[in-house]
């Protein structure tokens, strides 16, 4: 497989993880960006437990998603109850602060970064194997009596609270969920670039994400999916004086999307359109 | 005792710099519900703007100083119609997302475009550096006092118009009561544009104060400057105009400090653990929220 | 007087829909000079509905509105009002963290400021516990005194017809009363009057013709005598036998 590809899907995978770890918490009403601080925490507890205590991948990753859990349980617990912006700009402090604390570890590289970390075998496939099982988790969370208290609070949290539907611990465990995701990203990327540099943890990361999110749709797990490797993807495939201004491409298609299609490409109705013509498709081929 | 007094003149420059773009920033909340995070970033446009003026013009300071301001407000007007349908909806995450996308645009492009993406240096003649007072070692210039002074007298006009004017009083009734706003027919369209100059207006001067104060300028002071005034806003209270000025000062003066006794590194994380600290303890912000 | 010199306002086969749902069907209604005209129904009959139509507020609609015989269909909403039509809306609508005189600045803002001051001046003269509270927030008024700032609100607008919507919405009584008094009143001294109102006995008793609505439709209409020996409006709104 050419090495460009490989990286291609790695990081496709990675930002599917992501993608879903901020969906998760806006199909709850919030919009959350401790994943990307907890992606940086989940790499650096990777990277040092495998290089410098030469753990094997398995048990670094289960301590990663441990060390992601508590790192987003705590601020969990003061903003579960915070007004929706609140919350978006605090976790984007979040993401500051984690940057400038590991700029400033020495022993984890500071500014100059982290690097030769081990790579674990087969990374592609443990990558989209653990695709599959956060997808189908999340799948069957949002068929359950949670996911459908999760609906009621993005329509209208004040009826979710007559229901008495817990919305302070609702948000509390989706947020350490989201934690755990960006945990597992961060290995994940850990582990494909293996060198870790704080500024990789940035702004520019989250602005990625929110892009294939809401470009995608945020109402369905399936925008990401299908947006993140079009969004990624397109600009490997341009010419480099176009590809350069990926960046400008992404904001205007995230205001032009906003703008025209609020709920993103794909929509639950588009979902829907989609099952209804498919069976008809099929039920027409056994008629003739 | 004069490295105290340097950090006290060196907070109030942050904190009215701060003061203004808060204003700006909550009355576009307050008038539309819109969320724009990409206020500084406009006025950081505005800057870059006002450097091409001085260079076509040989460092004409009232030409770059004109430039800068009329720059800022023909750019708060220019985002009016783009947040109008939103504003409409009452689509408030939506609108931020929106404003985001600007950033990342007018960010990319500033990093591109514009003397290569290298960072813009202005001329000294613009800082003002000529010692007005000085104390020992502490000196104020011309230039500080200008801005201190300055801010004052803006975020002062900007409050003279909201409470004493008839124009203000509407704004603010739109503010609180948007529904009635309009059922009582006062021109809620022209309103809402007014509030978009009014903000062009402070987000304009504030880049005059800004080149004085900083003396260069780089695409990536946007999303800084974005992210102070977002965390003086929250710090205060989403929407709350007089606490913003109270919360503008106070982090302004806590950086400066900060600043001034700790590395340089760790100035920004600590005014964001203020603002974590603060979404956590009072979710409403410390002086409550405005609708 | 000539057929359009007499009628005030004209609203011709108008329809709201908000998406799949009709709000308003067809509906033809005019207000005369001099007139209080009431409409009646049950919540969500299309009564608010109709009085924002008017103003220009709402979903898209189909047919026209005429005022002084003039088209306003699309007319925005801010000039709408300076043209003579004033909205009093439900729940009063007032500002409550302005002050009362502030208030009534904002009911005539399409006007000078001498001319406001002037207005203010008359508004004070009829309502003077206005003036009494006039630096006073809006919020700390009673519900009776908040509505009688919501009516000198809509006078600084100097209408020539004034819609009321549920003027008698979480009033007692007693102010109930006094309200109803301020509206004869008010169109004693020459002001139309268009009023939306559940409390059809008090309404009837003022007005001097009405239209009774039903699912955004109207399903009966006539004088006020007309109506109110009416079974069915007897038996709907007024509870009760004659």
């Amino acid at each position: 497989m050419p090495i460009s590809l490989f990286y291609f899907l790695v990081f496709t995978g990675i930002f599917i993880l992501l993608g879903w770890a901020i969906y998760i918490v806006y199909r709850n009403g919030q919009l959350n960006n401790v994943p990307i601080a907890a992606m940086a925490v989940g790499a650096y507890i990777c990277a040092y437990l495998t290089r410098e205590l030469h753990w094997p991948f398995l048990p670094a990753l289960l301590a990663a998603m441990g060390g992601g859990a508590v790192f987003s349980f705590v601020p969990a617990l003061g903003l579960g109850r915070a007004p929706g912006f609140s919350m978006t700009i605090a976790t984007i402090a979040m993401i500051f602060i984690t940057q400038t604390v590991l700029r400033n570890m020495a022993f984890l590289g500071g500014v100059y970064g982290f690097y030769s970390i081990p790579r674990v075998d087969h990374l592609l496939i443990v990558t989209y194997v653990i695709v599959f099982i956060v997808g189908f988790f999340i799948f069957r969370l949002e068929r359950s009596r949670i996911g459908r208290a999760m609906e009621v609070v993005f329509i209208d949290t004040s009826v979710a609270r007559t229901l008495k539907i817990n919305t302070y611990w609702l948000s509390v465990w989706l947020q350490v969920f989201a934690g755990v995701l960006g945990a597992i990203a961060g290995v994940l990327f850990a582990n494909l670039v293996r060198i870790l540099v704080p500024r990789h943890f940035s702004l520019g990361m989250l602005l990625n994400i929110y892009c294939f999110m809401f470009v995608g749709g945020y109402t369905t797990m399936w925008g990401v999916v299908v947006f993140t490797p079009i969004l990624w993807g397109f600009p490997l495939l341009l010419p480099e004086a176009v590809a350069e201004w990926k960046d400008t491409i992404y904001g205007l298609l995230l205001v032009v999307t906003m703008l025209l299609r609020p709920e993103g490409v794909i929509s639950k109705k588009m979902l829907w359109d989609i099952k209804v013509s498919v069976k008809r498709f099929f039920i027409n081929r056994r008629k003739s | 005792m004069e490295f105290l007094l340097a950090q006290i003149i060196n907070g109030l420059i942050l904190g009215g710099i701060y003061a203004l773009l808060v204003t700006g920033f909550n009355l576009l909340l307050l008038e539309g519900g819109v969320f724009q995070y990409a206020y500084p970033h406009l006025l950081v446009l505005s800057m870059y703007v006002s450097w091409l003026v001085l260079r076509v013009t040989g460092n004409n300071i009232f030409l770059g100083i004109l430039a800068a301001v009329l720059s800022g407000i023909v750019l708060g007007i220019a985002t009016e119609p783009i947040f109008r349908s939103l504003s409409k909806r009452g689509a408030a995450v939506a609108s931020f997302i929106v404003a985001l996308g600007i950033a990342i645009i007018i960010t990319d492009i500033l990093s591109r475009v514009i003397n290569k993406g290298i960072q813009i240096a202005f001329p000294e003649s613009l800082k003002g550096e000529k010692a007005l007072l000085q104390f020992g070692y502490a000196i104020i210039s011309a230039g500080q006092m200008l801005t201190i002074l300055g801010s004052f007298v803006a975020v002062g006009g900007i409050f003279f118009i909201l409470f004493k004017t008839k124009t203000g009083r509407a704004m603010r009734a739109m503010a609180q009561v948007p529904g009635v706003a309009r059922l009582i027919g006062l021109p809620v369209n022209a309103m809402s544009l007014y509030s978009y100059m009014l903000a062009g207006i402070l987000g304009g001067i504030s880049s005059v104060f800004l080149i004085m104060a900083l003396g260069s300028a780089s695409s990536g002071l946007g999303n800084t400057l974005a992210l102070k005034v977002l965390a003086v806003a929250i710090f205060a209270g989403l929407g709350n105009l007089g606490g913003g000025l109270v919360s503008a000062l106070i982090l302004g003066m806590a950086e400066s400090f900060v600043m001034g006794y700790m590395r340089g590194d760790w100035a920004n994380a600590v005014a964001f653990g203020m603002i974590m600290i603060i979404v956590m303890v009072r979710p409403r912000g410390i002086f409550g929220m405005k609708a | 007087m000539g057929k359009s010199d007499r009628v005030l306002l004209e609203i011709k086969d108008l329809s709201v829909e908000y998406g799949p749902v009709k709000a308003l069907q067809n509906i033809n209604l005019t207000v005369n000079r001099g007139e209080v005209i009431v409409l009646l129904g049950a919540n969500g009959a299309g009564k608010s509905t109709l009085l924002n139509a008017v103003l220009g507020i709402g979903p898209p609609k189909k047919g026209s509105v005429f005022f002084e015989g003039e088209d306003i269909t699309t007319m925005p909403t801010n000039r709408i009002v300076a043209s003579g039509i004033c909205l009093l809306p439900e729940g009063r609508g007032i500002v409550p963290q302005m002050l009362v005189w502030e208030n009534l600045q904002l009911g005539g803002y399409h006007f000078k400021n001498a001319v406001i001051r002037k207005d203010m001046e008359n508004v004070f003269r009829r309502f003077p516990i206005l003036k009494e509270r006039r630096r006073q927030e809006a919020g700390t008024l009673s519900g009776g005194q908040q509505q009688i700032l919501s009516i000198g609100r809509g006078l600084m607008a100097k209408p020539k017809l004034m819609m009321l919507d549920e003027p008698s919405l979480g009033l007692a009584p007693v102010i109930i009363t006094e309200v109803f008094e301020i509206i004869r009143e008010l169109n004693r001294d020459g002001y139309s009057i268009l009023l939306s109102e559940q409390n059809a006995r008090k309404a009837l008793q003022v007005a001097d013709r009405g239209y009774v609505f039903e699912k955004g439709q109207i399903v009966l209409s006539g004088s006020a005598e007309d109506l109110e020996k009416n079974e069915k409006v007897h038996h709907a709104y007024l509870g009760g036998h004659i």
